[in-house]
C-alpha cells in the first residue's frame, strides 16, 4: 500500500519537474530566440553551431578581426573588417607578407609555450592605396584539432598617405614650378640689367609675361595642394546624400557668368528626378567645374558657338553623368593619357596656344581622383566630328 | 563502410582547398611583384627590384605544386563537372601566372639597367599603366576565388584600355626616338617595358577566359574580345609611315 503511494507520489513529482523544465525552456526561448545564422559570404563547411560560435566570437572583438583556417580561407569575419575592406580583403590575405606570418603562426603550437603574435605590414596599391598592419595568433581546439588563426587588422593608410603626400608634393612642385620660375627670373634680370634703357613697350610686354607666369605658378600650387588634399581623403568614402538636380543647379549658378554671350551655350538634361548619389558636394562641384573649364578651353572654335551639355541618367546600379561639347574633339592617341598628372594636349592646332599654356595638366587628374574616391568610373570619348564626351559613372545612394 | 567513404570525401575537399590555396598564394606573389614594380616606377628603388627577382623562384616552385596537386586530384578522386573544369584549368592558369611573373622580372631587370633616370612625366605614365594592370590582376584573382564569371568578363573587356594606353605610349616613344637618336637605347628599354605591361594585360585576359570556362563551361568566342581599335590604327599608321 505504502509502496503504491510512494510510486504515485514519485510519478507526480516527476511530471511536475518535467512541466517545470518545459516551462523554463519555453520562457528562455521566448526571451532569447535562437540566433539566426549569419549569411556570411565567407562561411565554410563547418557545422552550423561551430560557425555560429565563430561568428559571435569575431563580432565580440573590437576593431577588425577575422578567423582563418590553416589554408588562409576566411572562417569568420566581423562587420568592421567587411565594411572597411570589402573587395580588398582577399587581396590583403593572399599578399606574400600575410601568407608568411600565417605559416609562422601555424608553426607555433601550444606545446612550445604561449602562442606568439606575428605581425606584418601590407601595402596595397589599387584601387586605393592602403597600408594595413596584420597581427595573427594561432588558436587551436582540444588536442590540437581545428587549427585556426585569429587575425586582427589595423589600418595605417592615413599616416602613410600623409608621408606620401609630402613626398609627392615636393617632387612635383619642385619640378613643375621650375619652368615658370626660370622665365620669371629671366625677365627680372632683363629688366634689372637694362634699367633705364628699356622702352615702355617692351617693359609692358615683359611685365605682362611675368604676371602670366606668376598666375600660372599660383594655379599650379593651388591645384597641387587640392590634389594632395584629395589624396589624403581617398580612404574614406563620402556618406552624404546628394541630389543630382540640386547639384546641377549649383553648378549652373557657378558657371553661368562664363556663358553670358552668344558664342557659348549650356544645357542641362536630367532624364528622371530624384537621382541621388553618395557624394561630397564640394568635390562634385569641383569635378564639373574642371570639366566645363576644359570644354571652354579646348572646345571653343571660331567657326561655331560652343555647346556644353550636362546629362544625368540611371544606368545599372548607378548614375551616369556626362559633360559633352561640340568642339574639335581630342585625337584618339591622347585619350588614354588624359587623366595622367601634368599631361597636356599640346598638338591641337585649332585651340589657342596661349590658352593651352595656361593649363596646369592637373584638372583631369583631380577629376580622376574624385571619381576614384567615390568608387566610380571615368571615361573619355571623342568620336570624330562629335566633340568630346566625358562619362562619369557613380554608384547610386541606397534607397532610404 | 560509410566512415571510410566520408573520409575520402573529406580528403578530396581538403586536397581541392589546398590546390586553391596554392593558386591564391601564386596570385599574391605575382600581385606583389607588380606592386613592387609600381614602386620602382615612381622612385628608384633597388630593393624593390631585387625582391621582384627574388619572388620568381617561389612562383616557379608553386607552379610545380599546382601541377602536382591537380594531377593527384585527377588521379585519385576522378572529379566531375565544375570541379573537373576547375582542376584542369588550374594547370594552364598557373602557367600563365608564372609567365606574368617572368614579364615582371624582365621589367625589373630593364629598370635596373637603365642608364639614365626616367623623366618624371614618363614615370607617371608608366605607373598609370602599371596601376591599371595591377587592378585587373586583383580583380581577376578575386573572380577566380569566387568563380565569378561576370567579374571575369568585366576584366576581360577592360583590357582594351591597357592596349590603348600602351599603343599611345609606343607612338609617343617612337616619335621621340626619331628626334633624339642618341637616347635610342633608353627609349628601346622603355618600349620593352610598355610591351611587357601590355603582355601582362593579355595574360590576365587569358586567366579571365578560363574562369569563365570554369563557371559556365563555355569559352567566350575568340574574336569577341574588344581590342583598342583607335589605338591599333595609330600603331599600324606609325608602322606604315616608317620606311
Amino acid at each position: 500500500m505504502i509502496g503504491h503511494i510512494l510510486w504515485l507520489g514519485g510519478g507526480a513529482v516527476l511530471c511536475l519537474c518535467c512541466l517545470y523544465i518545459g516551462w523554463v525552456l519555453a520562457r528562455y526561448y521566448q526571451d532569447n530566440p535562437p540566433r539566426k545564422t549569419h549569411t556570411a559570404p565567407y562561411s565554410s563547411a563547418k557545422t552550423p553551431l561551430h560557425q555560429m560560435a565563430l561568428d559571435e566570437l569575431v563580432e565580440l572583438i573590437p576593431g577588425m578581426a577575422l578567423i582563418l583556417d590553416p589554408m588562409g580561407q576566411i572562417l569568420a569575419c566581423n562587420q568592421a573588417a567587411q565594411e572597411h575592406y570589402k573587395e580588398s580583403l582577399r587581396a590583403i590575405l593572399r599578399h606574400p607578407n600575410s601568407r608568411a606570418i600565417l605559416h609562422e603562426a601555424l608553426a607555433t603550437s601550444p606545446s612550445t609555450g604561449p602562442h606568439a603574435i606575428h605581425t606584418a605590414i601590407v601595402h596595397l596599391d589599387v584601387p586605393i592605396k592602403h597600408t594595413i598592419r596584420l597581427a595573427m595568433r594561432h588558436l587551436s581546439g582540444p588536442q590540437g584539432r581545428d587549427k585556426m588563426v585569429l587575425t586582427l587588422l589595423t589600418d595605417h593608410s592615413t599616416e602613410q598617405a600623409m608621408d606620401r603626400m609630402r613626398a609627392d608634393f615636393i617632387a612635383h612642385a619642385s619640378h613643375e614650378l621650375r619652368t615658370p620660375l626660370a622665365s620669371l627670373s629671366g625677365f627680372i634680370d632683363l629688366l634689372k640689367d637694362n634699367e633705364g634703357t628699356t622702352d615702355q613697350a617692351s617693359r609692358t610686354l615683359y611685365l605682362q609675361i611675368m604676371s602670366q607666369q606668376a598666375t600660372r605658378m599660383q594655379r599650379l600650387v593651388e591645384r597641387l595642394l587640392y590634389l594632395s588634399h584629395l589624396q589624403l581623403r581617398s580612404h574614406n568614402r563620402p556618406h552624404t546624400r546628394l541630389d543630382v538636380g540640386e547639384l546641377f543647379a549649383l553648378i549652373v549658378g557657378e558657371v553661368l557668368p562664363r556663358f553670358t554671350d552668344n558664342t557659348r551655350n549650356l544645357t542641362v538634361e536630367q532624364e528622371e528626378d530624384h537621382l541621388t548619389l553618395l557624394a561630397d558636394e564640394d568635390e562634385m562641384i569641383q569635378l564639373f567645374l574642371n570639366l566645363i573649364e576644359n570644354a571652354i578651353r579646348y572646345g571653343t572654335t571660331p567657326d561655331h558657338a560652343l555647346q556644353v551639355r550636362l546629362c544625368a541618367r540611371r544606368e545599372g546600379t548607378g548614375i551616369l553623368l556626362s559633360v559633352s561639347d561640340n568642339g574639335p574633339g581630342i585625337a584618339p592617341h591622347h585619350l588614354p593619357r588624359l587623366t595622367e598628372r601634368f599631361y597636356r594636349v599640346t598638338d591641337n592646332k585649332q585651340t589657342n596656344p596661349a590658352e593651352v599654356e595656361e593649363g596646369t595638366g592637373l584638372g583631369l587628374a583631380i577629376v580622376q581622383q574624385i571619381v576614384e574616391r567615390h568608387k566610380g568610373h571615368l571615361r573619355f570619348l571623342s568620336p570624330p566630328h562629335e566633340g568630346t564626351i566625358c562619362r562619369i559613372w557613380l554608384p547610386a545612394a541606397p534607397a532610404l | 563502410m560509410p566512415q571510410q567513404g566520408q573520409h575520402i570525401v573529406q580528403r578530396y575537399g581538403e586536397d581541392l582547398r589546398r590546390l586553391r590555396s596554392f593558386m591564391e598564394e601564386m596570385g599574391g606573389l605575382v600581385e606583389h611583384q607588380l606592386s613592387l614594380i609600381l614602386t620602382a616606377f615612381t622612385e628608384t628603388d633597388a630593393q624593390a627590384i631585387s625582391q621582384v627577382i627574388h619572388h620568381d623562384k617561389a612562383i616557379d616552385a608553386l607552379e610545380n605544386e599546382v601541377e602536382t596537386q591537380a594531377i593527384r586530384l585527377l588521379a585519385l578522386h576522378g572529379p566531375m563537372a565544375a570541379d573537373l573544369r576547375e582542376i584542369v584549368a588550374n594547370i594552364p592558369m598557373a602557367g600563365t601566372l608564372e609567365r606574368i611573373g617572368d614579364y615582371a622580372r624582365s621589367i625589373a631587370r630593364r629598370l635596373h639597367q637603365m642608364e639614365q633616370p626616367i623623366p618624371p612625366h614618363d614615370r607617371l605614365a608608366l605607373s598609370e599603366i602599371g596601376r591599371m594592370v595591377l587592378e585587373h590582376l586583383h580583380r581577376v584573382m578575386d573572380a577566380l576565388e569566387h568563380q565569378d564569371a561576370t567579374a571575369a568578363h568585366s576584366v576581360w573587356q577592360a583590357d582594351h584600355r591597357v592596349d590603348e594606353y600602351c599603343a599611345t605610349m609606343t607612338h609617343n616613344y617612337l616619335e621621340r626616338m626619331t628626334q633624339q637618336p642618341r637616347a635610342l637605347r633608353f627609349y628601346i628599354s622603355l618600349l620593352f617595358i610598355i610591351r611587357n605591361l601590355e603582355r601582362i594585360g593579355d595574360h590576365i585576359t587569358d586567366i579571365a577566359e578560363r574562369i569563365i570556362f570554369i563557371a559556365t563551361g563555355t569559352l567566350p568566342p575568340p574574336t569577341a574580345r574588344p581590342h583598342g581599335h583607335a589605338a591599333q590604327s595609330i600603331a599600324t599608321e606609325q608602322e606604315a609611315s616608317t620606311p
